[in-house]
């Protein structure tokens, strides 16, 4: 299973909340990246996160997307980095950056 | 019949000689004023004219000189002072003429500023009006601006964007526009790679601040002040330099916050508690660094936007981070932390891009 931001959601994505503006994490959590996450951790498959190709992406985007899946949709930490893999050829921080979120979410909510 | 002759007559003397003491009074006045210019210069008499037309002109505004050095980066304290006299003006709903006769140098980040003011009166029918510096480049750097768009609209009403396309780019908004700040890179890259790149890292900056703009420029809601960009292409030297401006209460100021319940109720008190600092400028670092919100605010998952601007500084994917808020300033590249006498109502911030930052073909 796999999910390119780029072109599955936006090639601009904007912020946290959609009332900041277009294209924010919250969207893309709620509608791409959790439907699709629950669904390889029932059938207990790899889903890949592809990050290229973006204009870039924001600090808020990411851990509203990320770390929301702790902290808003009490998802488990362990199920979540077993079953996501990340591709970042164009900032490889970025995976640094989530996998930081995801663990903080984890720390402080402790589902 | 001749008793109304007489009458005419009468009347006839008195405005004559009414008319012949204002005679004498401006004949009086103009001696005096002759008096006072001898010895006087050709081109310093009229200067000194000039300068008494504005003041009768303008003679209910409150009349404020810009430095000679108008820039938030270069002259950051008389700038600042500059800056918050017009405030000051604002607060009081007072009319305003800027006198920018003087000025040499007017950066675009200091454009934007006067720029963003203007808006600002303008909204609140409060007249504002000023004049064009003498030195030639800086005058044409005003023009190239979009300044005068607005200064001369006599119906004017308050926007949700502003746009000004010219050697100099501005653009307003009160929320987070990731396609413009893409198109506004597009446009960047081309000049200074001759090609469409991508910077992810400038794109980020663009989002961290206009979001912070939206969600912490007011104290009381989200999306209440605009944001103000603005895009100069230099090209002496191939880059291209940004400044952007939002007055709100500043990012400082927003953690101070005493209401019960707000998002920064007491944080102040536990910065101080954990870290000691002294100054606002320490406080500034603290911020950037990441290190407030982690540990002081109680929203781990929030505050990571400024660190993010800073991040993107230190793995060179912009250039020259200078960040002004409220009574302090970071100049990032030097990691220099000042406070400062004079004080911003709100955070500018001013960074470049060049052909050695961090892009993607």
């Amino acid at each position: 299973m796999k999910i390119k931001i780029a072109s599955d959601f936006s090639r601009i994505p904007g912020a946290r909340f959609p009332e900041e503006g277009d294209f924010s994490g919250q969207q893309f959590r709620q509608e791409i990246l959790l439907p699709k996450l629950k669904e390889a951790i029932d059938i207990k498959e790899i889903l890949e996160i592809d990050l290229d190709g973006t204009a870039g992406l924001g600090t808020s985007f990411l851990e509203e997307s990320f770390g929301g899946l702790i902290r808003i949709d009490n998802l488990n930490y362990q199920a979540i980095i077993d079953t996501i893999k990340f591709v970042s050829n164009d900032d490889p921080e970025y995976i640094e950056e989530i996998n930081n979120y995801l663990k903080e979410a984890d720390e402080k909510e402790g589902n | 019949m001749r008793k109304n002759d007489s009458g005419r007559k009468k009347v006839i003397k008195r405005l004559a000689e009414k008319s012949f003491r204002r005679k004498l009074r401006s004949k009086y006045k103009k001696k005096l004023k002759n008096k006072q210019l001898l010895g006087v210069k050709k081109q310093q008499r009229k200067e000194k004219n000039i300068k008494q037309n504005l003041q009768q002109q303008f003679i209910d505004y409150k009349h404020i000189k810009a430095p000679v050095i108008f820039s938030l980066t270069q002259n950051t304290e008389a700038s600042l002072a500059f800056i918050g006299k017009i405030e000051e003006c604002f607060e009081k709903k007072k009319k305003v003429f800027v006198n920018l006769e003087k000025v040499e140098i007017i950066a675009h980040g200091a454009i934007v500023t006067l720029l963003s003011i203007m808006i600002k009166f303008k909204a609140n029918k409060i007249r504002f009006n000023g004049n064009f510096p003498k030195n030639k480049k800086a005058e044409a750097n005003l023009r190239k601006s979009g300044f005068f768009k607005y200064l001369y609209e006599n119906d004017f009403e308050e926007q949700d964007e502003y746009y000004f396309e010219n050697e100099i780019c501005t653009h307003a908004k009160k929320k987070v526009d990731s396609l413009l700040s893409d198109e506004i890179i597009k446009k960047v890259s081309k000049f200074i790679w001759k090609e469409e790149r991508r910077c992810t890292g400038l794109q980020r900056v663009f989002i961290e601040l206009m979001q912070n703009t939206n969600n912490h420029a007011s104290n009381t809601a989200k999306g209440e002040h605009h944001w103000w960009a603005t895009t100069y292409y230099s090209k002496e030297d191939n880059k291209v330099c940004f400044a952007f401006i939002d007055y709100g209460v500043g990012i400082l100021k927003s953690l101070e916050s005493n209401k019960e319940g707000h998002k920064f109720f007491g944080v102040i008190p536990k910065i101080k508690q954990l870290f000691n600092p002294s100054t606002n400028a320490e406080i500034l670092k603290l911020l950037l660094n990441g290190d407030v919100h982690k540990t002081a605010t109680g929203q781990y998952y929030r505050g990571k936007g400024l660190p993010g601007v800073f991040d993107a500084c230190k793995s060179n994917k912009i250039s020259n981070l200078v960040i002004i808020s409220n009574n302090a300033i970071a100049d990032c590249t030097n990691n220099k932390y000042e406070s400062l006498n004079n004080k911003l109502n709100g955070t500018f911030v001013y960074w470049e891009l060049n052909a050695n930052n961090v892009n993607i073909k």
